[in-house]
């Protein structure tokens, strides 16, 4: 993003932020960023994983989003004091649109983790950007939901004041199987497990829904409206309820969308039920029960790119996590090669794999989404990314991995780094004799949103060996034994040939 | 098995060089080695090969330590993190234009990207990898991976065999099998030490893994490992309330080593008659040290058949090191004498 930090005008007196209280208002007025762009700026693409939330200063900006066959509509524009952003930054997803500068434009920008402070403890300020996506956005985002999948925006504004908003703590129940089920609930930000009881009466995970998924669908068939499975927030969680009822009345006069809403209804419901109708098109698997289970159960299907020992070839030479070290100036490995181990009859490879310990950059972080701080960011490819900075070594995001890839390490020592410093500057073998260097500590006044807390440590996990022309566990390992690659690649019988190309180290 | 090892262009490359210096020698009607029909230049040329490959060998075990010890060059290509978001950006805005259609060749779009890295000031770091899409005939995607510029070690290690074993063939040829001199006999002994350790390496490193994976049950060796760590780090930390006495008493246990199960029980029921109030705690430490035990007996299990297959380093590696120094005294020795 091309920007750069301009004198800021003051954020303080828009609407948005009138009623802030006054430790909020220092946290905007310390880490809102103004940024410039020039006009004709794309400054947020289609697609791409952005978290931060943006106040139009001055200038004209328009969204922009482009449809599966290539047809481009105007979403959106935006002029001084309206505000865009607000779903990424709750959900971490990719963006719908594309947001361009029409005219130079000042934009103050919120990163996700302040946003979501505001919004989580600030009342007014979210009842603002709940009412101004309620009237913007709500009946684009509404064509997320399957159900409502290709209805006209017009039609979907019809809709807008019906839907209600959710806010649901860590661990509440959201829906109860065998309950009556009334409306559609589609997640905004946040993660579900979805359970099921089997036939002793057990409670069984059968999934997860994360940000942008929807359920109760099926409710719009007669007689079968009872929730099918029980929905848990894994985190704080935002949802958007949408009744049944409303959305009949809105179609009430259309026989041939009742209709149609009916048909999908009816085909989400086989879906549910395990029985394939192609309804989903994008990214399904075709796998086994066992391989869905090792994805659900080990949450390796919102993963994205694993790292994967095949245990054939390892030689347990070390190699791997020794050259991680090399590379890393703490001298802490990223990586653990301890870790998911999947039989030969439960891939696509048909081979002893272990999937190891190492950042899969998940669809819905649970690093991120429990760190408070602002030192956990998605960049704009989707990977994790963290800013060191920020962090004041809580462990929060330790717990909120369910990989278990993130460890903490201690502080920066001054002392230690006093006492070596002069052995460092030694002509020729400085660098050789010095032991690494820590970087230097932030001054407390300038971190993150709670300054007031003191440095415990650093999280680090693995950060693909960022800037260097390899990553040196793949780099170099004898025996050509560990590969990164998409845990779909791993489990999808349909892409077989493929993953068998990608392992085998090439000629 | 890990059957890559034995499929590379160097096995064809390196059998190429042997066949040849065979073939050669036997259409000249030239002996191997030093006799009545030894020939000057192809005791050369084969010396000078075995010399080359030596090198090239070596090689690989020069840059696999460099990395090990953090003293790879190619750390110096390192590029900051705002440089290559703006090469992701670029390849971005590349990936929408290919989408649109504007860029239809995979030369093409090759092209673009490669002018994106070098203008982000990254292509010595990552490279553009164009691939056919999902979406149809037409469709490509590109993405940004790294250059690996001096390739894997996996592949240098097809060197390492390959010339490897190319070297003890060749350095049959140049010695004639057995030399004449002392040194030559015991330069070209270390030789062959070498060259059949190393065939055995080749097989165990194929096999080994797979009866290393058939012999992990519910525990790897790396979680047996860090279990073990952990569990001698419990133990420690219980023995450590215990008074220096008691706490001598515990260690006879030995963390569970070379104690029977019986001789256990009979030192645990002896610190219990010392200390009776602490019965729970005592019989709590008592389980852990038999977990510790079992989980012991489990990681030497796995050790021992991770040694049997690692076990020809101890003879290979020396050898080999002893040999690259006499080479270097045969050489020098020919050269000036």
């Amino acid at each position: 993003m091309d920007s750069s930090e301009v004198q800021a005008p003051s954020l303080l007196e828009l609407p948005l932020f009138s009623k802030l209280t006054k430790r909020h208002q220092a946290s905007l007025a310390k880490f809102a960023q103004h940024r410039v762009f020039p006009a004709g700026t794309d400054f947020i693409r289609q697609g791409e994983y952005t978290s931060d939330f943006f106040i139009v200063v001055s200038g004209i900006v328009t969204a922009y989003r482009t449809e599966k066959g290539g047809k481009t509509e105007i979403l959106d524009q935006f002029t001084g004091g309206e505000w865009f952003g607000e779903l990424s930054a709750l959900s971490n997803q990719p963006a719908m649109a594309r947001y361009k500068a029409d005219l130079p434009c000042v934009l103050a920008v919120l990163d996700g983790a302040l946003f979501k402070e505001l919004y989580s403890f600030a009342p007014d300020f979210k009842k603002q950007v709940d009412q101004i996506y309620r009237e913007r956005s709500l009946a684009q985002h509404l064509r997320v939901v399957p159900l409502l999948k290709g209805l006209d925006k017009g039609l979907l504004s019809t809709l807008r004041e019906a839907a209600r908003f959710e806010s649901h703590p860590k661990d509440s129940v959201i829906a109860v199987q065998g309950e009556r089920a009334s409306e559609v609930v589609l997640v905004r930000s946040g993660g579900l497990s979805k359970t099921r009881k089997n036939v002793e009466g057990a409670e069984e995970l059968v999934g997860y829904l994360m940000a942008n998924s929807s359920f109760g669908e099926w409710a719009f068939l007669d007689g079968e409206g009872d929730w099918k499975s029980t929905y848990k927030a894994l985190v704080p969680t935002e949802t958007l309820a949408l009744p049944i009822a409303s959305i009949q009345e809105a179609f009430a006069g259309q026989p041939e969308i009742i209709d149609r809403l009916r048909k999908t209804a009816r085909l989400i419901a086989a879906e549910d039920q395990g029985i394939d109708t192609s309804l989903y098109d994008v990214g399904d698997l075709q796998a086994t029960d066992e391989q869905l289970e090792i994805m659900v159960h080990s949450e390796s299907i919102k993963g994205g790119e694993a790292l994967v020992i095949d245990l054939e070839k390892c030689v347990r030479c070390n190699a791997c996590v020794e050259s991680c070290v090399a590379v890393h100036e703490d001298g802490v490995p990223r990586l653990s090669k301890k870790g998911k181990r999947v039989s030969a009859e439960g891939n696509a490879l048909g081979k002893e794999l272990s999937l190891t310990t190492s950042c899969y950059s998940c669809e819905a972080p649970g690093c991120m989404m429990s760190c408070t701080y602002g030192a956990i960011r998605r960049d704009s490819h989707g990977l994790i990314r963290f800013v060191w900075d920020n962090c004041v070594g809580c462990a929060e995001c330790v717990k909120g991995c369910p990989y278990d890839v993130i460890r903490l390490t201690a502080p920066p020592d001054p002392e230690v780094a006093a006492a070596t410093s002069w052995v460092s500057s030694l002509p020729l073998i400085g660098n050789l004799l010095a032991p690494p260097q820590e970087s230097v500590p932030v001054p407390e006044a300038d971190r993150g949103y709670h300054r007031e807390q003191v440095v415990k440590g650093k999280a680090v996990k693995c950060d693909r060996c960022e800037g260097l022309p390899f990553e040196a566990c793949v780099y170099n390992c004898p025996c050509g034994a560990i590969e990164r690659m998409s845990p779909a690649l791993i489990f999808d019988q349909s892409l077989l040939g493929m993953a068998t190309n990608h392992i085998e180290e090439p000629q | 098995m890990n059957t890559t090892l034995f499929r590379s262009r160097h096995s064809l490359i390196a059998s190429i060089i042997v066949v040849g210096l065979f073939v050669g020698a036997q259409m000249g009607g030239i002996s191997f080695g030093r006799g009545p029909y030894s020939d000057r230049t192809f005791i050369l040329l084969s010396g000078w090969t075995a010399l080359v490959m030596l090198v090239v060998v070596a090689a690989y075990v020069l840059r696999k330590y460099a990395h090990r010890g953090g003293y790879s060059p190619e750390r110096a290509f390192k590029v900051d993190h705002a440089s290559i978001e703006k090469a992701e950006n670029g390849i971005h805005r590349l990936q929408q234009r290919i989408d649109s259609g504007a860029l239809k060749t995979p030369a093409l779009i090759g092209s673009e990207a490669r002018k994106i890295l070098k203008n982000a000031g990254v292509q010595r770091v990552n490279r553009a990898l164009v691939e056919p899409g999902s979406g149809g005939e037409q469709a490509w995607t590109v993405r940004m991976v790294p250059t690996e510029p001096l390739g894997r070690v996996a592949r240098w290690m097809h060197v390492h065999v390959f010339y490897g074993t190319a070297f003890g063939a060749v350095l049959l040829m140049h010695s004639g099998f057995i030399p004449g001199s002392a040194f030559g006999q015991a330069l070209a002994g270390l030789g062959y030490i070498v060259f059949i350790t190393g065939l055995i390496g080749i097989f165990l490193w194929a096999r080994g893994p797979r009866w290393l994976t058939a012999r992990e049950h519910d525990l790897s060796i790396e979680e047996a490992s860090a279990l073990h760590a952990s569990l001698g780090r419990k133990r420690a930390e219980a023995i450590s309330v215990f008074s220096p006495q008691v706490a001598a008493r515990f260690d006879q246990l030995g963390g569970g080593l070379g104690v029977s199960a019986s001789q256990q029980q009979v030192i645990i029921d002896g610190i219990h008659d010392q200390l009776p109030d602490r019965r729970v705690d005592i019989q709590d430490l008592g389980a852990l040290i038999t977990q510790e035990m079992l989980v012991r007996r489990e990681l030497r299990a796995l050790q021992r058949v991770r040694a049997s297959f690692m076990a020809w380093r101890i003879i290979h590696i020396p050898a080999a090191l002893l040999l690259t120094g006499m080479v270097a005294v045969h050489v020098v020795s020919i050269w000036k004498f």
